[in-house]
């Protein structure tokens, strides 16, 4: 724990949940069905008496939930811009109480993703203004606007008021550098992307590379460092044995070339998709990333406590099985997997 | 021959599906039983395994498309399998797509002398203004696999330069990918260019990725849709098969 130079209250948490892409299983626990035979997400009201967001006749003719998937944060957006005073409702509430979740949890921004709630720009747009505003009406923490899309960073930006402090920009890259002027206009700070105007960094030398690029036209307009995140891309473990590393190695420079105003992070949780126990790759990823300079984080605020990110036992089996892995010593993760198999992951 | 190798039926009980298990007993009943045992290792993924059963079978005179079809692929199958039904991870599968190219490195040079005709060519790439390659990368692997000559056009691809590389290798079969909402639409945009250029009926369209669903795939005009992996293979030959007939 000696090597890590920050506590959890100077680490800022962007919380992630807020997106059109969350997915429940219908036959998981989360997922209820009604005494009518209605399937609907259980979740506590404002008063916390217990309540439903229930699952549309129009969601079940959708190719994810054929496929067993509820994407509850879909739902909830989408009945929030329906015509039905009722069906608003009930989308706002499944949102304030995610909101309330959260910062109760330690979230510091809530990040918001509407992209793929439909394919049409114009639905997209409602979402994302629909879901800042109830979101702004209950928040003490501000947004933060994440999309691919500038039009869409744009909406979310002019539907904020500001009262709850600066909001984030996710994000400014090379192939989105008009987002940068958007943010300046309303006063964001801005998250910056470790990719290249034509593909994903293979490596840290590329990673850092881009960052410095996009950093000259960050810096050029004046912005403070202390008003920068950077996401250094987290790729997945599952795919190659040095992703970990590439990030590890990445953050190190950007430290060490930026000082420790900046902000360094990115979607943690990425690192462990398609493993098993991925609660156990993620804390043990963000303590490496914590030793290599990370001081935020896209990241679940109700699974990822960084407090026992710090009570790691570093001793333990699973802990070194997963330390071995992150930092390319386990090729094609076969000692973590048949680790998993014998059931001695905890 | 029914299954003989103990692994190979142990593997069987992920099979959860009776038509899919059905139709993998159906082709180990028809092949010689050295073809169990290559498909077994190319499950566990012994890529030493693989290479040399792989050999010793063309050189008994089997000929490379039947080590290939009952062995390589059959194999490869039982792979995809598992993983569709979260019973593998993902390593697990980048381990069996080595095996399986330590025995196509055996079958590769003896299709391309033969006058036998790979299954059909396949420009692969993600669309303009998307970065995102893991699963345009397992549809590849997944491709090659089955027998198709695969072109990849990494990601962020023009419009442009998907004309010009179904035109430059006459490929049957283009196959685009997209992982976000915003840049899905660009697929339609690529469709429309291949109309604009009046060469839309020479190429058959297969698209897919997290956002894309059928019926989005629909609107757009492509002419086939695949969720994952499997489904891209085997819309892929469906539609090399109608572009034939």
């Amino acid at each position: 724990m000696s090597r890590i130079n920050i506590t959890p209250e100077q680490f800022t948490i962007i919380g992630e949940n807020i997106h059109a892409t969350r997915v429940l299983l219908q036959k998981g626990k989360r997922v209820v069905t009604l005494d009518d035979g209605t399937e609907a997400v259980p979740f506590k009201g404002d008063n916390g008496e217990q309540r439903h967001l229930t699952v549309p006749d129009w969601y079940k003719k959708t190719q994810p939930y054929e496929q067993g998937q509820i994407k509850h944060f879909l739902i909830a957006m989408m009945k929030g811009i329906s015509d039905d005073a009722n069906q608003q409702e009930e989308g706002a509430a499944y949102i304030r109480n995610e909101v309330k979740k959260q910062i109760a949890s330690g979230a510091d921004y809530l990040d918001i993703n509407v992209d793929e709630v439909h394919y049409e720009v114009g639905i997209q747009k409602r979402c994302m203004r629909w879901t800042v505003e109830t979101i702004q009406a209950i928040s003490s923490v501000p947004p933060c606007i994440d999309s691919s899309l500038s039009e869409i960073i744009s909406e979310g930006l002019s539907s904020y008021d500001g009262r709850a402090g600066r909001p984030l920009v996710n994000s400014v890259a090379f192939e989105r550098l008009d987002a940068l002027d958007m943010a300046l206009e309303h006063d964001a700070r801005i998250m910056v992307m470790a990719t290249s105007a034509t593909g994903m960094p293979q490596d840290a030398a590329d990673r850092v590379t881009n960052v410095k690029g996009i950093m000259e036209h960050v810096t050029g307009k004046g912005v403070s460092l202390k008003d920068v995140f950077v996401d250094a891309i987290v790729f997945l473990i599952s795919v190659d044995p040095q992703n970990g590393n590439h990030y590890f190695n990445a953050v190190r420079s950007l430290r060490e070339i930026y000082g420790s105003d900046i902000h360094i992070g990115g979607g943690l949780s990425n690192v462990s998709f398609g493993m098993p126990k991925r609660s156990l790759i993620n804390k043990t990823f963000i303590y490496l990333a914590l030793e290599a300079g990370i001081d935020s984080g896209i990241v679940d605020p109700l699974n990822t406590k960084l407090d026992l990110v710090s009570n790691l036992d570093i001793e333990s089996e699973p802990v070194k099985l997963t330390l071995d892995m992150l930092t390319g010593n386990d090729e094609f993760c076969t000692n973590y997997i048949m680790a998993f198999r014998d059931g001695k992951l905890g | 021959m029914p299954i003989v190798n103990e692994g190979l039926e142990k593997e069987m009980v992920h099979i959860a599906k009776p038509f899919e298990a059905q139709h993998i007993r159906d082709l180990f009943e028809e092949a010689d039983p050295l073809m169990q045992e290559i498909a077994y290792a190319l499950i566990r993924g012994d890529n030493n395994e693989v290479d040399s059963l792989t050999s010793d079978a063309l050189e008994k005179g089997f000929t490379a498309n039947t080590v290939m079809d009952d062995g390589l692929i059959a194999g490869m199958a039982i792979v995809g399998i598992k993983f569709r039904d979260n019973i593998i991870f993902v390593p697990e599968v980048l381990i069996s797509a080595r095996a399986m190219k330590a025995g196509m490195a055996h079958i590769e040079p003896i299709l391309s002398e033969s006058d036998i005709p790979p299954v059909g060519e396949v420009i692969m790439g993600t669309v303009k203004g998307d970065l995102h390659d893991i699963g345009k990368n397992l549809c590849i692997m997944m491709l090659r696999g089955a027998g198709f000559i695969v072109h990849d056009l990494g990601v962020d691809t023009k419009p442009e330069e998907f004309i010009d590389a179904v035109m430059d290798h006459g490929a049957g079969v283009l196959g685009m990918s997209a992982l976000l909402t915003t840049t899905m639409p660009n697929m339609g945009r690529v469709i429309q260019a291949f109309e604009d250029e009046g060469i839309r009926e020479d190429v058959k369209i297969l698209v897919g990725g997290a956002p894309v669903t059928q019926e989005f795939a629909e609107d757009m005009g492509a002419d086939g849709y695949g969720k994952d992996a499997i489904e891209c293979v085997d819309m892929a030959k469906e539609l090399i098969a109608a572009k034939n007939s």
